[in-house]
Order: structure tokens, then sequence, then C-alpha cells
């Protein structure tokens, strides 16, 4: 009969961790759909805050469109399992208090309107944002 | 020494070997990111600075970009 040693149990329960570890992904596998919201609400984010330096009641609509639109993302996020990065990074794109994309529109609500020099600035800030969020997207599995 | 105990003394070498140069490469490239990023904060505090003085952006445009 085959008897364990006391010093091999950590070794194979080291083992049964790491086999167990391997087998369950610990983040979601890519999305097309995930990819493709994060890649369109980029370029129309970018587009609309080159509008910026003009007066902020002018564009409140599209601006209520394309938060509404990243709010759908963030809830699309975080309803798929394994998938909390990709949720906070949405989650921070979205929240008024941070420096991205609710931020800056907050901002614009805020001012009235903004100067070209910021808006420059502040969107190549944002552009990173999403270029994280998609390339996270992009990075994983794809099944 | 039994064929059992050889084998898991090779998957303990192997483990310690794997997470040794799993964590060099995690290390590399914590570097490198952290060198990146001061790098370009660098660049950007610079223009910022600059742009400050000529008037170019106000105190407030400064503060919310540098606090990100």
């Amino acid at each position: 009969m085959f008897i364990l040693k006391s010093r091999q149990i950590p070794i194979i329960a080291l083992l049964i961790f790491s086999t167990i570890l391997l087998s369950c992904a610990t983040i979601s596998p890519f999305n097309e759909t995930a990819y493709r919201m994060s890649t369109d609400i980029k370029a129309a984010a970018l587009a609309l805050m080159d509008e910026a330096n003009e007066p902020f009641d002018s564009h409140s609509a599209e601006v209520n469109t394309l938060l509404l639109e990243a709010k759908q993302a963030y809830e699309y996020a975080k309803g798929r399992p394994k998938n909390e990065l990709s949720a906070q990074q949405w989650a921070i794109m979205i929240d008024p208090e941070h420096h991205m994309l609710a931020g800056f529109f907050l901002r614009w609500k805020t001012k009235g309107f903004l100067n070209k020099f910021f808006i420059e600035e502040a969107r190549k800030q944002i552009s990173q944002g999403f270029d994280q969020i998609s390339g996270l997207e992009s990075g994983k599995i794809k099944k | 020494m039994s064929d059992f105990n050889k084998y898991f003394e090779s998957l303990q070498s192997g483990l310690q070997s794997f997470a040794s140069e799993s964590w060099q490469e995690t290390m590399d490239a914590a570097l490198s990111d952290a060198g990146s990023f001061l790098n370009t904060t660098k660049d950007d505090l610079s223009k910022w600075t600059q742009a400050l003085a000529k008037g170019d952006m106000s105190k407030e445009d400064f503060a919310w970009l540098v606090a990100k």
C-alpha cells in the first residue's frame, strides 16, 4: 500500500493548488462586442472632445448620449464573469470625480467651454485610457 | 529513492525555477513600465508648465491635468 511521507504532503498540496489555479482562467476570454464598444466609444469621445471649445449647451445632448453608451459598456463589462479589471477601467472612465471621460465633460459643463491647449492635452490622456481598455480586451485569450 | 520521490523532487525543482523566471519577467516589465511612465510624465509636466507660464492654460486646467 502506498503511504505518503509527511514532507510530501505540502508538495502534493502545492501541486493540487497549482493544477486548480492553471485549470481555472483568472480573466475572461476576449469578447468582440466589448472590444468594438471600446473603440467605437473612443472615436466618438475624441471627436466630441474636439468641440469642447464651443459652448457646452450646444453639445449637451451628444454628451449625454455618449455618456450613456459608456455606462452601457461599463454594465456590459461588469456583467461578464472574471472581468473585474475591465469593469474597473470603465468605472474610472464614467466617474465624474476622475479626470477621464465623464470628468472632462463635467469640466466642460461647469466652465461652459474649454481652451484648445487643455482640450488637446486632456484628449491625449483620455485616448490613452481608452487604449488601456481596448488593449486589455485584445490581450485576452481568444477562444 | 522511490520513483514517486524522484517525481516530486523534479516537480519541486521545476516549480522553483518557474517561479524564479516568472518573477524576473514581472520585475523587468514593471521597471520598464515605471521608466516609460516617468519619462512621459516628465515631458508632459515640462510642456504644461511652459503653457501655464505663457498663459495658454489656467492654474485650474494645469491642476486638472496633473491630478489625472
